[in-house]
């Protein structure tokens, strides 16, 4: 799901038949672990952690526990917008950007007890794109994977694409043992048990329960567990932010996922807690729809984008988002200033009155969806709708579940597609590119390009630019400068904000670093206990 | 001595309660009718606009400027709860007409006509009854586009067999009275018997019941909106007005305590005002619901 | 006795038959495609057009209801949308919890509201029997919601007393583990003997239990003093009364078991109400009950688990009612003739 993935949990898209019964039991914590109070970092999060088990198709919140379980090739580094090494210790691109070879970390053992070599890399991502479900269209390029030796991975792709940034992303990059079960894979994994190297291996699972999973250390993780680290992880599912709040105040949770900006500013000032706020990748667009309606115009499409006060806005979101300056998010390449939106009454009106509408003139009716249930969506479609009154704009705004709301938009029929969408987007790994090949590039049918967007020029120049990310990566970004510079000229869409990420925690927890690459994902092994 | 205490009991006990009942529906009544004024007059009562959203003002506290504060798209909420007696109030009377139009003459139907109309219709009352009414109203408009079309029609389905349920038994015991019987050997039509003496005889209880269930009906409103499958933003519903301020309650608590303190105080005006009703004109009658 | 028994289930079964096609209407009402969500927005129409044939949604609507109607009673209500799992098993899991939470809240209510109900019917149309009539309409008048979240404000915000969320501190599954066998923490931390888990349960369920108990508490106290005033009036007790026996004896001998025969009459009807009452408490309180489980249900819009929750209920209060009337009918054999 795309723009949508942890809010809606509701609509993944796994047709895995789960087996059932596995919360019956009276599954617990292993006793006896060292210390254990203390030692066990509990995460609190506003919706079910396990949506799926499967490391080749979960594509929802599940990431949050796989990567503490699980690990990649390579990981991002948002300090030094660079790749770590991780599972791959070294890798190099020839052939123009067609052929990657990975040399892999020495000493990995899998959580059943199998070290980790070259033939699981290339069996874990084969499975991946055989199983070709959620997020497996990262490794389209891909053509064929060979392990010449157990420390070596190449891969030789079918057109040019950094392969090193697609194996650092955050879902169906993972690597496993896939033969950790002489049955089905795939039922075994749904079942709830994980084949990963991470840290952390699964303790329990009681699905559906508040306290839904509890993972333990991996005694044999490479890193090992010298120096100060949690010993436990667990994640409750909590899912009002007040109670969230409680639970915190009251220490039974050591962070918490996500607050109200009113709540997150009580524990900024007291003892005992920390709190940190960086911006996110998750920014939430309005796509405009250009191919028919009234916003067909491009000069209503500016009066729009002139007649809301955005500095307003942020104020009434009290710091839980930021103005986004483009399409794609500061922190990641890509990113380009100067190019806000800014409130100008005067020039909405100019516009309107240009085309027909605004004060005095005949009323421009338009329909607003947004995500029913998402607060601040509903917030900043409020505001839209009382500032575009005064330019005699009547925005009809209607909250859907996201079925709903996507069936709307993707209707084949144009009548049924709504003037004005809002819904979030961020990519599935450090690369401006999942923006504009989903929301922009021309789509027979609708899918993700819900602006119903079409030019020829701004298709190519995207794939040029991914082309190039790896190889020529300044050339690429001047590609997405003027991508950008052309959205805002024509408006397909309003980047109206990125979301701030405000976390709360006890202040015994530290090393708390966000890592906007893995959305609300905490590596509990990065963090040092203290107190 | 002892024949003379019980009668001075009683009759204490039943003057003394019968008083006691009618100041309590006095002030039920006075609380009612001053709800209906402030929907009827809201416009004029409220400082604000109830939906003049204004986003530098948000979340700030009581003051002389907004008594109730405002919320979190800095509007007033005084003027949204003063608002607001537009919106579950007339709700509730709109479910309550709704379940009486399809309710009575179906009870009437049943309780005059009896036999196989009776028992169909009888049977399909129980269906509907098998559920507490709060869950099937909950149920339908879980599955419903939310909205104030919505609730009243959730709320109206699961309301009317209670009324045909009633009028039923009072419709079958005026029509076995010797004077209907004898009209209606003589001739008398169905159509005029039904409105010369079912129908009037019937009114009372339905006036005592329809006064009780006014606030369960409010209350149900309410809930459906806290869960958000009622009134929308920006309408100022109560219910969707503590629902949309949950998130705050805790840093800003007037945005949950106010419209909350409005249901509240409007369930309790209507309760005292049925229960004063119904010990007027149906002193028999216990209620459960 | 024997024909009433038979005939009063006769219309129970009855009943629950038309309880089920009335869902099954419902649940087809829906706006919206089930299999649009089911399959998630990654489905090509293809696979869109698999999950319809894989729901039976591709089928006639009388096929689907012999089919549907065949499922409840084999046992097979569905799987939810949103958890991915069998209706049923959801229900079993999440009922425990909520069975716990209700069941608390009657005994709290019954306890209060029997003995209020009696002193209000006794100094009738005194000072107590005036605060109690009104607590009592303030109680039946009482947004179950709103006093949730008040309670916590009071409690938790500004008296720090009372946890507010789940039914334990989870963190005393590492020093305290508790053995689960009815999945309801009070019970097992008692049977168990895990004292220290029991003390967090009993403080985890005091502000819930006192919401859900605030219905029935204001409901029975009313019913109990009605039906005592009436029984006092009764031929039966004034003859008692006019043979000198004392006022106390009166009041509690001759009037108070004939008083409390209706109230047994209300107490299935207020039990499916706190039920449902949960659907708007639990999830404030973060109790993992039925209630949190249909509000989630709710919010992602999954008619399987929306419809089998009230399918589950209503089959609950058509059993309790049932249970009721027999008892009703073994204590005063007049109802069963009647």
């Amino acid at each position: 799901m795309r723009g949508k993935r942890l809010q809606l949990l509701a609509m993944v898209a796994t047709l895995a038949v789960v087996a059932a019964a596995c919360t019956g039991s009276s599954t617990k914590p292993s006793g006896g672990s060292p210390s254990a109070g203390n030692a066990a970092f509990t995460y609190s999060l506003t919706s079910q952690v396990m949506i799926g088990w499967d490391p080749s198709t979960g594509y929802s919140n599940e990431i949050v526990a796989m990567n503490n379980m699980y690990e990649t090739l390579t990981r991002y580094n948002p300090q030094t917008k660079s790749l770590d090494p991780l599972l791959a210790t070294s890798w190099e691109s020839s052939d123009g950007g067609k052929t990657w070879t990975f040399t892999l970390r020495d000493g990995v053992m899998f959580h059943t007890g199998k070290p980790m070599t070259s033939t699981d890399v290339k069996a874990s991502i084969e499975r991946t794109m055989e199983l070709n479900q959620g997020a497996a269209y990262i490794w389209g390029a891909v053509k064929s994977i060979d392990a010449p030796d157990p420390q070596t991975v190449v891969f030789h792709l079918k057109y040019s694409a950094p392969l090193d940034l697609i194996a650092s992303a955050d879902y169906a990059a993972y690597i496993f043992d896939t033969s950790a079960t002489s049955g089905d894979l795939n039922t075994w994994f749904e079942q709830g048990h994980e084949a990963g190297t991470g840290p952390y291996v699964l303790d329990a699972w009681n699905k559906g329960q508040e306290t839904e999973l509890r993972l333990k250390a991996f005694p044999d993780y490479w890193g090992g567990w010298d120096g100060s680290h949690y010993t436990n992880m667990v994640f409750r599912v909590v899912p009002q932010a007040t109670t969230a709040a409680q639970l915190l105040q009251s220490e039974q949770v050591s962070l918490v996922e996500r607050l109200t900006p009113q709540l997150w500013q009580t524990f900024q000032s007291q003892d005992g807690f920390s709190t940190t706020d960086s911006s996110s990748w998750q920014t939430l667009l309005a796509m405009l729809n250009t191919a028919s309606g009234p916003l067909a115009d491009v000069r209503l499409r500016q009066a729009i984008a002139a007649g809301v006060d955005w500095n307003g806005m942020m104020s009434a979101l009290h710091g839980a988002a930021q103005p986004l300056s483009g399409i794609v998010p500061p922190g990641l390449w890509g990113h380009v200033d100067g190019l806000d939106l800014t409130y100008d009454a005067q020039k909405a009106t100019d516009l309107l009155k240009q085309a027909g509408y605004g004060p005095g003139g005949k009323p421009l009716d338009l329909t607003l969806t947004y995500l029913q249930g998402d607060s601040d969506e509903q917030l900043v479609a409020s505001l839209m709708k009382s500032d575009l009154a005064k330019l005699n704009v009547n925005l009809d705004v209607r909250p859907l579940a996201w079925p709903a709301q996507w069936a709307k938009a993707k209707s084949s029929d144009p009548a049924q597609h709504q003037d004005i969408l809002l819904f979030y987007w961020w990519p599935d790994y450090a690369d401006p590119y999942s923006w504009f090949i989903n929301l922009f590039h021309t789509e027979d049918k609708p899918y993700f390009n819900l602006s119903y967007y079409s030019d020829p020029a701004l298709d190519t120049t995207m794939n040029k630019a991914e082309a190039l990310a790896a190889s020529d990566r300044s050339s690429a970004e001047s590609m997405y400068a003027d991508m950008q510079q052309t959205i805002a000229q024509e408006v397909p869409a309003l980047s109206i904000y990125t979301q701030v990420y405000q976390r709360a925690m006890l202040s015994s927890v530290g090393g708390f670093d966000e890592n906007p690459a893995y959305p609300n994902v905490v590596f509990a092994y990065d963090l040092t206990p203290s107190g | 001595m002892m024949d003379g205490s019980v009668v001075d009991a009683d009759a204490r006990s039943g003057i003394g309660s019968a008083m006691r009942r009618n100041k309590l529906m006095t002030v039920g009544a006075a609380a009612a009718l001053m709800i209906s004024v402030i929907g009827l007059l809201a416009p004029l009562l409220a400082p604000y606009a109830p939906d003049a959203a204004l986003p530098t003002q948000t979340l700030l506290p009581p003051s002389a400027v907004h008594w109730f504060g405002t919320d979190q798209l800095g509007r007033d909420v005084l003027s949204r709860i003063l608002y607001g007696a537009r919106v579950s109030p007339m709700i509730a009377l709109l479910v309550l007409f709704l379940a009486c139009v399809v309710g009575v003459p179906l009870g009437i139907a049943a309780g005059y006509f009896r036999g196989a109309i009776d028992d169909v219709i009888m049977r399909i009352t129980d269906v509907f009854l098998a559920f507490p009414a709060l869950l099937l109203a909950l149920a339908i408009a879980a599955v419903l586009p939310p909205s104030i079309g919505s609730v009243t029609f959730a709320i109206a389905i699961t309301w009317w067999p209670w009324y045909t349920r009633l009028i039923r038994g009072q419709a079958a015991s005026v029509s076995r009275r010797p004077y209907v019987e004898g009209a209606r050997a003589a001739g008398v039509s169905h159509t005029r018997i039904l409105f010369r003496h079912v129908l009037p005889n019937s009114l009372t209880p339905l006036i005592v019941q329809v006064s009780l269930d006014v606030s369960a009906v409010i209350l149900t409103v309410s809930a459906l909106s806290f869960l958000g499958l009622g009134a929308q933003d920006p309408t100022p519903d109560w219910g969707l007005m503590v629902s949309q301020g949950q998130q705050y309650f805790q840093t800003q608590w007037w945005l949950v305590t106010f419209p909350g303190i409005a249901i509240l105080l409007t369930a309790v005006a209507f309760n005292l005002l049925g229960d004063g009703l119904r010990d007027v004109l149906d002193p028999r009658r216990v209620l459960i619901r | 006795m024997g024909r009433y028994l038979v005939r009063r289930v006769a219309l129970a079964i009855l009943v629950v038959v038309g309880v089920v096609v009335l869902t099954f209407v419902i649940a087809r009402v829906v706006p919206g495609d089930p299999a649009v969500s089911w399959a998630g927005p990654h489905a090509s129409r293809e696979q869109i057009a698999n999950v319809r044939h894989e729901l039976g949604l591709d089928r006639s609507l009388p096929v689907q209801i012999v089919s549907y109607f065949g499922g409840v009673v084999r046992g097979d209500w569905g799987t939810s949308i949103h958890t991915h799992q069998p209706v049923l098993s959801d229900i079993m899991d999440r009922a425990p919890a909520s069975i716990e939470l209700v069941v608390t809240a009657m005994v709290f209510a019954l306890t209060l509201a029997i003995p209020l109900g009696l002193v209000s019917a006794r100094w009738s149309g005194r000072a107590p029997d005036g605060v109690i009539r009104i607590g009592a309409v303030l109680s039946v008048s009482m947004p179950a919601f709103w006093l949730a979240l008040i309670l916590q404000l009071v409690f938790f915000q500004r008296l720090h007393l009372l946890p507010v969320a789940g039914q334990y501190d989870p963190n005393l599954d590492y020093t305290h583990p508790l053995t689960q066998y009815t999945r309801m923490p009070a019970v097992d931390a008692l049977i168990t003997g895990n004292w220290v888990v029991f003390r967090s349960a009993l403080s985890h369920l005091v502000l819930p239990a006192i919401v859900i108990a605030s219905y029935p508490l204001g409901v029975v106290t009313r019913m109990v003093r009605a039906s005592e005033l009436d029984s006092l009036g009764e031929d039966h007790v004034r003859a008692v009364r006019a043979l000198g026996f004392s006022e106390r004896s009166v009041f509690a001998r001759f009037a108070l078991k004939p008083a409390l025969v209706p109230v047994v009459s209300v107490i299935a009807l207020v039990f499916a109400y706190s039920l449902v009452n949960t659907f708007l408490v639990e999830s404030i309180f973060d109790w993992p009950g039925l209630g949190s489980y249909a509000a989630d249900s709710i919010s992602s819009l999954d008619t399987p688990a929306i419809v089998g929750v009230t399918l589950f209920i209503a089959i609950v209060y058509v059993l309790a009612n049932l249970v009721v009337d027999l008892v009703q009918a073994w204590i005063d054999p007049r109802i069963a003739i009647a």
